[in-house]
């Protein structure tokens, strides 16, 4: 069966004065139809990059897609055009983006934002547009939705906001929504809540989900794969279970160490994972997680880990895979 | 709505208040009185003009007078111009004045908008640069400076429109002051203009309409637009200030017999009834216009609420 | 794939994970180097250097005086002797341009002198103890801010009477120092919630010296941009006085005096009034490039 989204070798590169910062850097992933995935990673290892560069929304001075494929429903949308990409974009492909109140137009009404596009994708005007507009908002859970339409963005809080924003993103029931970090400017409460639609309508209009987050905790709820980035590049993949019960790479570990726990000892302190995200613009040769890593062996500073496939569906980039290494157990969380 | 209109207008009224007593102070502790520039005038004469002007009452009367007067929209007697009032000067200035301020605004809006989008869109290429670059010239080229070349070379030298004169208000003569007048404010909107829509292009919710499908065109017509322009409608207060006072110089240089030809020589001639009238007049279209863009502004920002709403 | 085993050994991380990128310097230090890199702003710094050392040190070079009658002589085009001609008395126009220059902009930068010193008196006072009294204060700044400065500039001169130098320097200096006092205050009431502010009261600190020592120095930054900005307002004032007759009064010359006679011989002898008008422009121009160039300068955003 062909995945809905295949990106192979995906390579972005943003080019400053200081020099090239190669912000993506070999990213290999797919995302079935129906299934969501998450994205994992801390800030700045190039997972909004890797998902803006699907959407080709990256800026191109001083953006460049480098290298690699994203076939998508049977199109290499690295070498559409803009015009082939914008009948893409709002209508197979949605996004959402972090901060809801910088996110939406302040200046114009809640009902054109949504209106404007099924004008653009469906052609729909009018009362037409209006009642499918209304229904969205019902959809994702906004009551009084007659009176909300003509509302302007500041007038709604802050989980409002983000449901008129996955509204939009699903006017046109795409095939792929892209939700970068939907809930971090939220209240936990509000977190929840957002999460808990995103799962209902998954089910209901069959689309399919990547969520990126930095927060491994949120990504159970919904999700059935992970993706765990690094600097740049993936390091470890799999399914729920591998990945919170049998992770194998030690930056997972350190992911996985660093949530807080209702039952851990009052006593116990956080374990962060040390040090500082490598700089991009000078990424060191070899594994980009050495100088952080507990670990590390003398090949991890020379040479780039190759992937291991754990079983079916679990990969890994680290030299602990290899034959030759010494065995390292996961301690388990905190 | 109308508390807030009912405050701004009392504090407008406060203002215009202040003004003019002031001017009313400074033009009235001038040493010498407005016949003291004559030839020696006789006795007789001199006691007659000062009944005739009451300039001898107490101050205070004087004082009292005036703000009756002006209250009733009557700015009293030229001290110049034997017969006229300030009102028959303003009644004959004022279209004249309004016509070139209202070609220069066409002009410096229209022009600084375009230009500046045109320099914003295209940021660091060849557009920006001749842009920016004919934007700082016009605010540093002082706006006499302008008029005189302007007069010079393409009025005297290539003869393409009349350096001098109203002739009863022909569009060639209205050519030159205009584009005098506005090169300044065409300059700093421009500048305002590329900053501010540099700015907006930048924000998240025009990556969010990107995300949405929709073309270039509606991007910058309709997401963009609007929110660029708020920090435009701030300036325009100033702008309005700037076009009044340039005219006094476009019109001293280009011979026009506007309002601020009149105060011009006014000054020169220490007629400090007209001055006084003028400088209430200009006062009160500035308040007037202030006013206006305040609420104005309200219509364009939804944000700014002038009642109180309820939210989410 | 068989390795060698010991590549396969725990390696001590030769990277320092947490170094700190670059060097930290001052904020002045860093403003001058920024300041330093930008051509324009640089191009604008050496052409005023070039035009003060015209106007101030020229005289003492030049030949000429200002006030020297030669009516054999008046309206000559420029000529190895009279580089930029003669007037309409005779003089010589470069030597006018000079002195002119000395007087332009000397009261360009005193009355931002004045203004400086008021608008941070002012701004400052309004600023630190906020309330009440910054609400007053700002709004008689509101009142006297709604009318046009040109106005009160020319009301005043009217006022004094003649022009003068130093009226001009004064009543420049007592209309144009609002702006300086709202940028002063606004400066002052984001510093003074700085911890340091409180680190230093709690230490006993005065007013005094909390103002001199700590929040002014801080706020240094606006106050600098603003001033450049203002000596050029400054200059284009005066020479508007100056055009319309109430500014300097001849034997003395100003740019805008000099514009100003010359403008009433454009159609025959224009060299009277581009000289002056191209000084005025030029200058302005250099100091809007350096204060464009001292605001990027200054502003923390673009730090690179």
């Amino acid at each position: 069966m062909e995945h809905l989204l295949e990106v192979k070798d995906l390579r972005t590169s943003f080019f400053t004065y200081a020099g090239e910062v190669k912000a993506v850097d070999g990213v290999s992933f797919h995302v079935d139809q129906g299934e969501a995935i998450g994205i994992v990673g801390e800030s700045g290892c190039g997972k909004s990059v890797t998902v803006q560069t699907v959407m080709r929304l990256i800026p191109t001075p001083p953006g460049k897609i480098m290298g690699g494929s994203i076939n998508f429903l049977g199109k290499d949308i690295v070498k559409l055009s803009e015009k082939e990409m914008q009948s893409i974009r709002g209508k197979e492909m949605g996004m959402i983006f972090q901060d809801p109140m910088t996110s939406l137009n302040p200046v114009l009404t809640v009902g054109l934002q949504l209106t404007e596009v099924l004008k653009q994708h469906e052609g729909l005007s009018g009362q037409a547009a209006t009642k499918r507009a209304l229904e969205l908002l019902t959809l994702v859970g906004i009551p009084n939705p007659e009176s909300r339409i003509k509302q302007y963005p500041h007038q709604f809080s802050g989980g409002m906001r983000q449901r008129v924003m996955i509204a939009m993103a699903l006017t046109c029931s795409p095939k792929l929504l892209i939700a970068d970090e939907p809930t971090t400017a939220l209240d936990v409460t509000i977190q929840a809540q957002i999460l808990e639609l995103m799962r209902d309508l998954k089910d209901k209009i069959n689309t399919s989900i990547i969520l990126i987050t930095h927060d491994l905790g949120i990504v159970a709820d919904l999700c059935s794969r992970v993706i765990v980035m690094y600097g740049g590049k993936i390091i470890e993949t799999g399914n729920l279970d591998d990945i919170y019960y049998h992770p194998k790479h030690p930056y997972t570990w350190g992911l996985l160490k660093s949530i807080p726990r209702l039952d851990a000892s009052e006593k116990g302190r956080l374990i962060p994972i040390p040090g500082t995200p490598p700089d991009l613009l000078n990424p060191p040769t070899g594994c980009r997680f050495a100088p952080r890593c507990e670990h590390c062996m003398k090949i991890c500073t020379e040479q780039m880990p190759e992937y291991s496939q754990i079983n079916d569906g679990h990969q890994v980039a680290c030299w602990l895979q290899h034959p030759q290494a010494p065995k390292v157990a996961f301690e388990g969380r905190g | 709505m109308a508390k807030y209109l009912l405050q701004r207008i009392a504090s407008a009224v406060l203002v215009l208040w202040i003004v003019v007593s002031l001017t009313f102070v400074l033009m009235h502790s001038i040493p010498g009185g407005p016949f003291s520039r004559e030839k020696q005038v006789p006795e007789a004469v001199l006691k007659n003009l000062e009944a005739r002007y009451h300039t001898n009452d107490p101050l205070t009367k004087q004082y009292i007078d005036y703000m009756v007067n002006v209250a009733q929209f009557n700015l009293g007697p030229t001290f110049r111009y034997e017969g006229r009032t300030v009102n028959d000067l303003i009644k004959d200035g004022l279209p004249k004045t309004a016509t070139i301020g209202f070609l220069a605004t066409i002009f410096a809006l229209g022009g600084g908008l375009l230009l500046g989008s045109i320099a914003a869109l295209w940021h660091n290429k060849t557009p920006d640069a001749v842009a920016t670059f004919i934007a700082t010239i016009g605010i540093s080229v002082p706006s006499f400076v302008m008029a005189t070349f302007l007069q010079y070379y393409l009025g005297y030298k290539l003869g393409l429109f009349p350096p001098v004169g109203w002739n009863e208000g022909a569009w060639r003569n209205l050519v030159l002051p205009s584009l005098a007048l506005g090169a300044f404010p065409i300059a700093q909107i421009t500048r305002l203009m590329r900053t501010s829509m540099l700015d907006v292009l930048n924000q998240d919710y025009i990556r969010t309409a990107k995300s949405k499908g929709l073309p270039g065109y509606v991007i910058i017509g309709r997401h963009a637009m609007r929110n660029a322009l708020l920090p435009i409608i701030t300036y325009l207060g100033p702008f309005f200030a700037y076009i009044l006072t340039g005219n006094f110089v476009v019109e001293f240089v280009f011979g026009i017999p506007g309002i601020g030809q009149f105060f011009v020589t006014s000054i020169t001639n220490r007629d400090y009834s007209t001055i006084m009238g003028m400088t209430v007049l200009f006062c009160s279209l500035l308040v007037v216009f202030n006013l206006l863009v305040d609420i104005a502004y309200t219509f364009i920002d939804p944000r700014i609420k002038l009642t109180s709403q309820k939210g989410a | 794939m068989k390795l060698a085993q010991n590549l396969f050994e725990p390696a001590i991380s030769q990277i320092s994970a947490e170094h700190i990128n670059r060097p930290s310097t001052t904020m002045m230090q860093d403003a001058w180097r920024r300041f330093t890199l930008n051509k324009l702003a640089m191009a604008g710094l050496v052409t005023l250097a070039g035009l003060i050392i015209f106007a101030f040190i020229g005289p003492f070079i030049i030949k000429y005086n200002y006030y020297s009658n030669d009516l054999m002589n008046t309206y000559l085009p420029p000529s190895w002797i009279h580089p930029f001609g003669t007037d309409a008395l005779g003089r010589d126009s470069m030597a006018r341009l000079m002195y002119g220059g000395r007087v332009s902009l000397a009261i360009g930068f005193v009355s931002v002198l004045i203004n400086l010193s008021i608008g941070v008196f002012y701004g400052g006072i309004s600023g630190y103890f906020g309330g009440r009294i910054d609400n007053v204060m700002m709004r008689i700044i509101d009142i006297i801010y709604s009318v046009p400065d040109l106005l009160y500039v020319i009301l005043l001169m009217v006022v004094m009477g003649k022009g003068g130098l130093l009226n001009i320097m004064i009543v420049l200096g007592i209309v144009n120092w609002m702006g300086m006092a709202r940028i002063v205050r606004g400066q002052i009431l984001a510093l003074r919630e700085q911890e340091y502010v409180l680190a230093a009261r709690t230490l006993g600190a005065s007013t005094a010296r909390l103002m001199l020592k700590h929040l002014i120095p801080n706020a240094l930054g606006p106050i600098i941009i603003t001033s450049a900005l203002a000596i050029p307002s400054a200059i284009f004032m005066e020479a508007f006085l100056s055009f319309i007759g109430i500014g300097i009064q001849p034997p003395f010359a100003s740019w805008g005096s000099l514009a100003a006679d010359g403008r009433l011989n454009i159609p025959s002898y224009p060299y009277a009034l581009f000289f002056p008008a191209a000084a005025i422009a030029i200058t302005m121009l250099a100091f809007n490039f350096v204060g464009d160039g001292l605001r990027d300068a200054f502003d923390p955003k673009m730090r690179k």
